[in-house]
């Protein structure tokens, strides 16, 4: 495809147009795929009335060569009469700024053509094809429904309608509504196809002015083709049959719409914004229940306004239920006045404590705005009987315990007691009390051995240590007495007897020489020692004595068993002497 | 005998009478009492204030480093308040209400480190020593000390009959918890297994490389963060953070704990 220089060319459809009729100002580009940015339409303040605006693409081949071209179209309606000049217009294609030229039209004050009734129109004219924008009050409160309506009207026949401009909804919220289907009206004596394109309910969200912007719409046209006076050549088009396609658009006026601000004076503590017409019904599904059973607590709203952004009711619920938090159902419908239907909040209770329990009455305040005047929807308040759970006293109240929430991190409070100073730059080692009590056990301990030791020595230490060694001593005597053994019974039997002797000698303290048996026992029995203790002792030293002095051949008991005889009775001596 | 004893009993007397643990200190007492009063009123400058008084004249204790540890904190100083607080744990190093306030400043701080694990065996000592409130442990030692010497006195003064067992086993079990105990104080004082530690004090502080101006800077610490000091050098300490890095700080931002 050979690179073409951009062009911008503009004409008019008609050179001459009546007052009141329309003509259409078209901008051709060619050999570009479009403009940078939209062309503006030139103003003819005083000369015309803007109406709406268009694009058309054609595609042409010839030779091999395409050649594209786009051209805006401006549709306009003449309003005063006299010969014009349109500006020019100026098109930025490719990053160039490219100029029309003027064009001269003129407007003459006949009447325009093809106005009667009924006729179908051969070009698709500003009352052919228009939006009508409507809404139901101009003026409203804060909150308050205005049903807005943008309505076709056509008198050609429409494919593709589509909107191109949405009027901005700023400043409220916007509940869309259906919009219905095709009907035909009629209008200033001419019959049109109407259809609603779009319906909308407004709630203001603030007072002020308001102004809601125009909608556009495109949309294809098809055009009868007038019957032309060469019968072959409208049998050789096409569009005798289909007719010519012809895009058109149309722009809605746009609306201002006044929000009043509520009333100050009267307004209920209750009232949460909602304006329109509000009531109220409540009800439980159980009237009786057992404690710690789930009863369900309906509130039901219904009415007409802004259902939707409707406030939380406040309801203060008697302490001896814990509340779950509600599930909220909405059952909306268009009505007349826009939006009308019911909300519903379903609680959860749990009584806790057995009663006669009352959900008091529920009370939401409203803005009526019929009467301008705040009014109350009331519910009945709704009676409950709880029943002790079995083995419970009614009254008793069996809440369940929750995790103490930290609401903050705070430092703790200070130490007000004995603060326990001490010195800092010295350690107790320093300190009087510690050499005290390090030196005081010291002192007493060596006090108590010195005292003992004494003691020892006035109590004679002859006894003492003689009882300390006597058990040595007569082991060492019975060792040597064993070493005797197998030779002289005599010296065996004398070494085992003096060993017996020495250690009772020793143990009680008294002479080993001389020693007189009844002493002996006298002293044992008093420190201690049992008579049979004694005999066994006596019988000993009699065996001992008679081996000595007259054996017997092979008599009496073998030396192993005398030794071990004599070892267990210093034993029994020993201990019973001691304990 | 019974005149030695009584000459004992009164030498231990008047020495306690003369040197207790407490001193006689009711100047530092009121100060202290001051301090609360102003600190109840809201005067937190004032409490920190008398608090200090009693620091100056030579006392501590850690109801009196956590309470000017409050004070700090309350004035917004937090670095002073961080090292009162880890002073009075020093003291008192299981003491509720210290650990409690420490965590939140820390919480408070620019820096937040993650400490590394310590080393089991420290962790062990300082758990034992931090069983001991102020004074329990030393009231501990000297009871178990002189029980073993009533003990060990009684048995060897007795005759060698009858409860002379039950007085060598008080006697053994007493030794051993007198040494323990003596081994903790002596572990207290001394500083076992707690390094030298110190307080970021300057807003903010740069840890460098080596102890002079022209070291490369490692990282920047910020007021009331816990450092350990393991050498020092001139008006250089080289710190070592919780998470075990390493640099070297200029002595005049820290203050030692």
């Amino acid at each position: 495809m050979a690179q073409q220089q951009p062009t911008v060319r503009a004409y008019l459809n008609t050179a001459q147009v009546p007052v009141g009729g329309r003509f259409a100002l078209n901008v051709e580009i060619a050999g570009a795929q479009g403009a940078d940015s939209n062309p503006v339409p030139p103003d003819l303040a005083g000369i015309a009335r803007f109406l709406s605006a268009g694009t058309q693409t054609s595609v042409r081949m010839s030779n091999g060569q395409t050649s594209r071209s786009l051209t805006y179209q401006y549709w306009y309606q003449a309003l005063a009469e006299g010969s014009f000049e349109i500006p020019s217009v100026a098109v930025t294609v490719g990053g160039r700024t490219l100029q029309t030229e003027p064009l001269p039209l003129a407007v003459s004050d006949a009447p325009a053509p093809g106005a009667q009734a009924g006729a179908a129109p051969t070009t698709v004219g500003p009352k052919d094809f228009f939006v009508e924008a409507r809404a139901d009050a101009a003026q409203v409160y804060e909150n308050q429904a205005v049903v807005v309506e943008y309505r076709l009207f056509s008198r050609v026949d429409v494919t593709y309608a589509s909107i191109t401009t949405q009027p901005g909804t700023e400043g409220f919220w916007a509940e869309d509504l259906s919009t219905g289907g095709v009907s035909t009206a009629v209008r200033d004596g001419l019959q049109y196809a109407t259809q609603a394109i779009r319906r909308m309910a407004l709630f203001a969200t603030g007072p002020g002015r308001r102004t809601l912007g125009p909608l556009g719409v495109d949309a294809t046209a098809t055009m009868p083709r007038p019957r032309s006076q060469d019968p072959f050549a409208d049998l050789m088009s096409l569009s005798s049959v289909f007719g010519s396609q012809v895009p058109v658009s149309a722009l809605s006026e746009s609306l201002e719409i006044e929000v009043l601000p509520l009333p100050r004076e009267g307004r209920p503590a209750s009232f949460g914004g909602h304006v329109g017409t509000l009531g109220a019904t409540a009800s439980v599904d159980k009237a009786r229940v057992e404690a710690d059973e789930a009863v369900t607590f309906r509130l039901t709203l219904s009415g007409t306004g802004n259902m939707r952004s409707l406030a939380s009711p406040n309801i203060a619920f008697p302490a001896e239920f814990e509340v779950f938090p509600p599930e909220v159902a909405d059952d909306l419908s268009e009505g007349a006045e826009g939006l009308r239907g019911s909300r519903t909040y379903e609680y959860v209770l749990v009584p806790r404590a057995a009663g006669n329990l009352v959900l008091p009455a529920v009370e939401v305040a409203y803005f009526d705005p019929g009467r301008h005047a705040y009014r109350l929807a009331r519910t009945e308040p709704v009676e409950i009987a709880v029943a002790a759970r079995e083995g419970e006293a009614p009254g008793t109240p069996t809440r369940t315990s929750a995790a103490v929430e930290s609401l903050r991190d705070e430092i703790r409070f200070i130490h007000t007691g004995d603060p326990q100073l001490r010195r800092r730059d010295r350690s107790f080692l320093a300190a009087a009390p510690f050499w005290i009590v390090l030196l005081a056990p010291a002192a007493a301990v060596a006090g108590a051995a010195a005292a003992r030791r004494r003691r020892d020595r006035l109590e004679g230490d002859v006894s003492y240590a003689r009882t300390r060694r006597a058990r040595r001593v007569a082991k060492k005597r019975l060792a040597r007495a064993r070493a005797l053994a197998p030779g002289d019974s005599r010296d065996f039997h004398a070494e085992v007897a003096g060993a017996l002797l020495g250690f009772v000698a020793d143990k009680l303290n008294i002479a080993e020489a001389g020693f007189e048996r009844g002493e002996a026992g006298r002293v044992a029995e008093e420190k201690g020692v049992r008579p049979q203790t004694l005999e066994r002792l006596f019988a000993s030293l009699d065996h001992c004595d008679r081996e000595r002095f007259a054996p017997t051949a092979e008599g009496g008991r073998s030396h192993e068993e005398l030794l071990r005889q004599a070892a267990e009775l210093m034993d029994d001596f020993a201990q019973e002497l001691e304990s | 005998m019974k005149g030695v004893l009584r000459k004992l009993v009164g030498v231990v007397v008047a020495a306690v009478g003369t040197a207790g643990p407490a001193g006689a200190l009711p100047t530092q007492s009121e100060d202290f009492r001051q301090g609360n009063a102003l600190y109840e009123q809201g005067d937190y400058e004032g409490a920190a204030a008398a608090y200090s008084a009693v620091l100056q004249a030579g006392f501590e204790s850690a109801a009196l480093y956590f309470n000017l540890g409050n004070a700090h904190y309350r004035l917004g100083r937090l670095g002073p308040a961080v090292l009162n607080y880890e002073r009075a744990a020093r003291i008192e190093p299981g003491n509720d209400d210290v650990r409690a306030n420490l965590a939140l400043v820390n919480g408070r701080l620019t820096d937040r480190i993650e400490p590394l694990a310590r080393f089991w065996l420290l962790a062990a000592l300082d758990w034992w020593l931090a069983l001991w409130p102020q004074g329990a442990a030393e009231y501990a030692a000297a009871g178990c000390y002189l029980l073993f010497g009533a003990a060990l006195s009684l048995s060897l003064w007795r005759r060698p009959r009858g409860a002379r067992k039950a007085l060598r086993g008080t006697a053994w079990a007493t030794g051993v918890a007198t040494v323990a105990l003596a081994g903790t104080l002596a572990a207290k004082e001394a500083g076992w297994g707690q390094p030298e530690e110190a307080v970021v004090m300057a807003e903010e502080a740069r840890a460098v490389s080596a102890p002079s101006d022209d070291g490369l800077t490692l990282f920047t610490i910020h007021e009331g963060t816990k450092v350990r000091i393991d050498r020092r050098s001139a008006d250089w300490a080289e710190i070592v953070l919780a998470d075990g890095r390493v640099g070297w700080l200029n002595a005049t931002a820290l203050e030692a704990i």
